[in-house]
């Protein structure tokens, strides 16, 4: 048994041993898991996959004369004109004007980080508060107050994989689904995966710091769609979705190496958000959790090309044959392929691990955990 | 050799059997990898062909003096790695395996002679870095 601040002492003397969820995997082969609990002090995991449910809270300064905006473009993307006269939120998928799903929301935020300069064009109908009734500015990410990250959900615990059993190509947020059972998608980084590591939320609660996009980030909450009451395997992994994670941190510490707009062909924008979370072993249970391994976590094959309802489980299979390149449906041999790159999650990881072991980054103990129970519901049936 | 061949058809060329004379005359292996021609013959086509480069270089004179434009290629696409994250998508679209994802550190590998130029990879790519460099 280990406490957090046990961990931290050896964390800011610079002697914590540190390794990386799939490195885990392998010690645990080696020196079983009681020795493993006894000398890792924390395990990193990572991610860096597409989520649509992102978006960033701006705040722009008042201009002068004030401008109450009501109607607020960001290089053509409409961001949000609900919030107070100078704040915004622009939704990673909300799409351009001009240029539709090829510029969106995801490529407004990335460019911020970029340093590269936008375009703000905003109306209001002019109070007595806030006479100004247009404004129109060239902005960089320095010229504004605040700009943060909102994540309402990251952090899959699991998804299931997509394939496409109609004649014709689907195009979907797994990517196109080529006719014929022809490719399967799917997404995650598998074994690195936070909440794989920490099923039942033992240790990632509300406060937890982590790695988002490069900056110091938080978790803000329980992501929306929070499934945490799926049903489980013997490994304690969602036979579906599971929980899902809402996600704070700084664009201004961000790195564009770490964050990156996305494109699916016919479906949208959506944003790549690169994710590492630490996890602290308190304890030998978990060692059970981190040492679980891609040929131990499984994921359904569905078909997409049922839309209305429930999609048909055409096949369960583990993580390490969807990785192998090809899994065999049918007695049809079907290349797979991600959408979340493992090299990304792999060098997050490993960023993470050498913060770590270099006391820069230490861990924190949730102020509120997660519960094990909730279901999401489908929207409420028409009466 | 093997290589590709992409030939630019201007509107005025004459009505002369290409595919026909690249076979029998220079003795080439050819398989039509993309053929993008409207009615007065404006437009495109890509070959994979296979033959000795003396015939290949005798074939090119021969178009040209047809006033076709014909240029050996190695790929039709480029990839920009500075916007590639190594997702791996595009390896969905690539059915000949001509972009693969190396299982060791799983970057985004693309092995131009196996590449058929569909371009299918393009519009497939999430962080549109893959463009055409043809045409």
């Amino acid at each position: 048994m280990k406490t957090y601040s046990e961990i931290n002492e050896k964390i800011k003397a610079g002697k914590a041993v540190v390794v990386t969820a799939e490195e885990v995997v392998e010690i645990v082969k080696k020196i079983g898991k009681k020795k493993a609990a006894e000398q890792i002090d924390v395990v990193t995991t990572a991610t860096f996959g597409p989520m649509c449910s992102s978006g960033a809270f701006l705040n722009f300064g008042h201009a002068s004369p004030a401008i109450r905006m009501e109607s607020i473009t960001l290089n053509g993307v409409p961001a949000s004109g609900g919030l107070a006269a100078v704040d915004t939120y622009i939704g990673a998928t909300e799409e351009s004007k001009e240029e539709g799903y090829e510029y969106g929301g995801a490529h407004v935020i990335c460019d911020l980080i970029a340093g590269k300069t936008i375009k703000l064009k905003a109306t209001g109908k002019g109070t007595d508060c806030y006479p100004r009734k247009e404004v129109e500015r060239e902005l960089t990410l320095e010229d504004l107050n605040e700009a943060y990250i909102y994540n309402p959900r990251n952090c899959y615990q699991n998804y299931a994989a997509a394939c496409n059993m109609s004649n014709r190509t689907l195009y979907t947020y797994m990517g196109p689904l080529l006719p014929n059972l022809s490719t399967v998608t799917y997404s995650t980084s598998g074994t690195l995966s936070p909440l794989l590591n920490d099923p039942y939320y033992k240790t990632i609660g509300v406060g937890t710091k982590i790695f988002l996009a490069g900056a110091e980030g938080f978790v803000a909450w329980r992501g929306t769609q929070f499934n945490s009451g799926a049903q489980r395997d013997e490994n304690g992994i969602p036979l579906g979705t599971g929980g899902t994670l809402a996600l704070i941190g700084d664009m201004k510490q961000m790195d564009p190496n770490f964050i990156a707009p996305a494109v699916y062909e016919k479906y949208g924008t959506s944003l790549f958000v690169g994710v590492g979370i630490p996890i602290p072993i308190l304890n030998e249970e978990m060692i059970d959790h981190v040492s679980v391994g891609n040929d131990q976590i499984y994921t359904n094959i569905l078909d997409y090309s049922v839309s209305d309802g429930p999609k048909p489980v055409v096949k369960r299979v583990s993580y390490a044959e969807l990785q192998s390149g090809s899994v065999e449906i049918n007695n049809k041999v079907v290349r797979t392929a991600p959408l979340a790159s493992l090299k990304k999650a792999r060098e997050i990881a490993n960023i993470l691990k050498d913060k770590i072991e270099k006391g820069e980054f230490t861990i924190t103990e949730p102020v509120q955990f997660f519960d094990t129970t909730s279901i999401t519901k489908p929207m409420k049936k028409e009466d | 050799m093997r290589t590709k061949m992409i030939l630019k058809f201007p509107k005025a060329v004459t009505n002369e059997p290409i595919t026909y004379e690249l076979i029998k005359k220079y003795d080439l292996r050819i398989n039509i990898l993309k053929a993008d021609i409207n009615f007065k013959l404006e437009g495109h086509l890509i070959f994979d062909v296979d033959g000795n480069s003396k015939d290949i270089a005798g074939a090119l004179e021969y178009l040209e003096n047809l006033g076709v434009e014909a240029d050996l290629i190695t790929s039709t696409i480029n990839i920009d790695s500075n916007k590639c994250v190594s997702c791996g998508l595009c390896t969905s679209a690539c059915a000949v395996k001509a972009l693969h994802l190396n299982r060791e550190d799983w970057s985004l590998n693309y092995t131009e002679l196996k590449c058929v130029g569909c371009n299918l990879c393009i519009s497939t790519c999430p962080t549109r870095a893959i463009t055409n460099t043809v045409w």
